[in-house]
């Protein structure tokens, strides 16, 4: 074996030594990077339609703030109960761990000309774990059932998604 | 050993490489395709998706799952709802949590079975099989 074959030797064992490195390196980004992100990317609901799912229950569910005809039962959807949109009933309504449910969805509620303002700013009905990390908003029209009127407005519902 | 035998360990040893890395990494790919985990996921997060709509959805209503689910076991409390295959583990078990009013219960469970119901009733959401439905039409020709 000459001088140049031993160079030539050394010089597979330094490349194989790379290409092994480079393949594993390859490897663990594949299996732990791009196919979970694959994985992501099948499985993901659009934010807005889980908060607009979730958010049904503020304007159609007696639990919640929705007007209920005390003699014949009947629930009037999209009809809010203006003695009934309080912080109490917004408790009773929709309640994220509290521990982690900063993980959740969580709601800032405005009923457009009947919030009050305390001190320049308007006083909104939050849920548990809502810290003010506005990611979008949601508008739905609704009658505000004030007394014996029925008023049109709007509920305007501040979603956070996820801290 | 002469510069030929060195160069033919060499080439094997290249091939042989290339073929672990090649196998692993398919492996991982076929693993992926067939695992059941991405539909567990959906499943698992259609259901809260229709609970959140059985919620707020005023009256009684009942929602059928458009699949065919009798591969997977789903058991409905009223926090979460898990779906899960039963000859796997306890960590391959997916769970996703939601919020119900108070007063509000879900229960239920189902195994085996092709298709999955979600029915609200008064204050309760029900997960059970779903029941044959008999049209008018049937009733009349009977």
């Amino acid at each position: 074996m000459g001088e140049d074959d031993i160079f030539d030797l050394t010089r597979k064992q330094f490349f194989w030594g790379i290409a092994v490195f480079m393949v594993v390196i390859a490897a663990l980004i594949f299996s732990f990077i791009l196919l979970p992100s694959y994985e992501r990317s099948l499985v993901e609901v659009p934010p807005k339609l889980r908060a607009e799912l979730i958010s049904l229950r503020f304007v159609n569910t007696p639990e919640c703030f929705t007007y209920q005809d005390p003699v014949s039962g009947r629930v009037f959807a999209e009809v809010i109960d203006l003695q009934k949109f309080t912080q109490k009933n917004l408790d009773k309504c929709y309640r994220t761990e509290p521990a982690k449910g900063f993980e959740d969805y969580n709601f800032a509620l405005e009923l457009e000309g009947y919030t009050p303002t305390l001190d320049g700013q308007k006083k909104l009905l939050m849920t548990n774990n809502f810290f003010n990390k506005v990611d979008f908003t949601l508008y739905k029209p609704v009658l505000v059932r004030n007394g014996e009127r029925l008023e049109p407005t709007r509920l305007v519902i501040q979603v956070q998604t996820k801290i | 050993m002469d510069k030929r035998g060195i160069t033919t360990l060499m080439m094997i040893l290249e091939i042989i490489i290339v073929l672990v890395a090649a196998y692993s990494i398919f492996s991982i790919a076929s693993r992926f395709v067939n695992s059941e985990t991405t539909n567990k996921i959906i499943i698992a997060d259609d259901l809260k998706m229709m609970i959140d709509t059985l919620v707020g959805t005023p009256g009684e209503a009942v929602v059928q799952y458009p699949a065919n689910v009798s591969k997977y076991t789903f058991v409905l409390s009223s926090g979460s709802v898990s779906v899960f295959i039963k000859s796997e583990g306890e960590q391959k078990k997916i769970v996703r949590y939601f919020s119900l009013p108070d007063g509000y219960q879900a229960f239920g469970t189902l195994e085996g079975k092709n298709n999955l119901c979600l029915e609200k009733e008064k204050k309760k959401i029900v997960l059970r099989e779903c029941k044959a439905v008999v049209s008018a039409a049937t009733e009349v020709g009977k």
